[in-house]
């Protein structure tokens, strides 16, 4: 690589810095093989490395700018060092070499811790909402269900009651009903036939009043108690698998 | 060099290398310069040339040369303050590392 191609890939590589920038470093260059001059173009050639370490070195600079951690006590680093293809001819560089490495490898491995915990914090927030989205129709679909369970439970009740309420109605209207007509038979001497067929009719609706009393009074005893009993039962057994579950 | 050099002495070492020549100095020498003194590659230079112009301790000119133009560094007075500022905190430090290393100091 002569001193032209090195420069051109050099300006290749600083494509993304800013064109006062690229142009500032270009100079330097130029001016810098200018002035070691032709007979020295090989040589610092090999000392500046490639112009990717150099082009690295540079956009550093760039941007490591406001970096306090330039300042640190670890020292100055030449951030190229683990791409160092400078000559094994370079003056007392083994030591020193290592050193900065040191301080580099330090570097890097916070740099690495850094981004590990930035790697936790984010994994949190996803999960996080990850449960608010999975929240969301678990809980309308739990809220559903126990809608639908409370309806059920309600429209249950409301059957029971209707049912207790027509038993007692019919006890009442039936037994009415019987007495009043079996009463009016008595009225109808004119008309034996009337009179018996009302005095049938009078006994027959006593008779389903007294069948509905009887189911009212079953109703209210044993059903009824039945089936809240029944009820707790089913609660207690949902609650318990509930805590299970949890 | 065992010693690491950190970005502020590397300053120190490039103002006082710089201010040597009233007149400015170039990049290849300042290198040169440098380079006689602490062990740092040649790519090591332009990035911090180009942040002390930026931070105004150097500043630059263009001055015709063999035919074509070179640029030129020269301390700007920032520069000379924050070089003297290096020189007063060196003295310190150095004093006492010297101090302890040759064991001059009774603790």
């Amino acid at each position: 690589m002569n001193r032209e191609e090195f420069l051109k890939k050099l300006e290749a590589l600083l494509y993304d810095i800013s064109p006062v920038e690229r142009e500032n470093a270009l100079e330097y260059y130029r001016d810098y093989f200018e002035d070691a001059g032709p007979e020295n173009e090989a040589i610092v050639i090999r000392e500046l490395g490639s112009p990717e370490r150099v082009a690295r070195t540079i956009r550093d600079g760039l941007y490591g700018e406001s970096d306090a951690g330039e300042y640190t006590e670890q020292g100055y680093r030449d951030q190229c060092n683990d791409t160092m293809q400078a000559p094994a001819g370079s003056f007392g560089q083994s030591s020193d070499t290592r050193s900065q490495n040191d301080g580099k490898s330090t570097e890097k491995a916070e740099e690495k811790q850094k981004k590990k915990t930035n790697w936790d914090a984010s994994k949190i927030i996803l999960v996080v909402i990850l449960c608010i989205l999975l929240a969301v129709p678990v809980g309308g679909f739990l809220v559903g269900l126990a809608g639908t369970i409370l309806g059920l439970v309600i429209a249950f009740f409301a059957v029971i009651f209707a049912a207790v309420i027509t038993a007692v109605s019919l006890t009442v209207a039936g037994i009415a009903t019987g007495v009043g007509m079996i009463f009016a038979s008595f009225f109808m001497i004119g008309s034996p036939g009337n009179a018996l067929l009302t005095a049938g009719t009078g006994f027959l609706m006593l008779a389903v009043g007294i069948l509905c009393l009887i189911f009212s009074v079953w109703a209210c005893g044993s059903l009824i108690p039945a089936v809240f009993k029944g009820i707790g039962k089913l609660f207690r057994k949902l609650f318990s698998r509930g805590g299970a579950r949890a | 060099m065992i010693f690491n050099t950190g970005a502020a002495l590397l300053d120190a070492i490039v103002l006082a290398v710089v201010s040597r020549d009233a007149k400015g100095t170039y990049g290849y020498r300042i290198t040169q310069d440098v380079r006689q003194i602490i062990d740092v590659s040649e790519s090591t230079l332009y990035p911090v040339l180009r942040r002390l112009q930026k931070d105004h301790c150097l500043e630059v000119y263009d001055m015709e040369y063999g035919g074509r133009n070179r640029r030129y560094y020269k301390l700007t007075e920032r520069g000379d303050a924050q070089l003297r500022l290096y020189c007063a905190e060196w003295k310190i430090y150095s004093g006492k590392i010297s101090s302890v290393l040759e064991g001059r100091v009774a603790v």
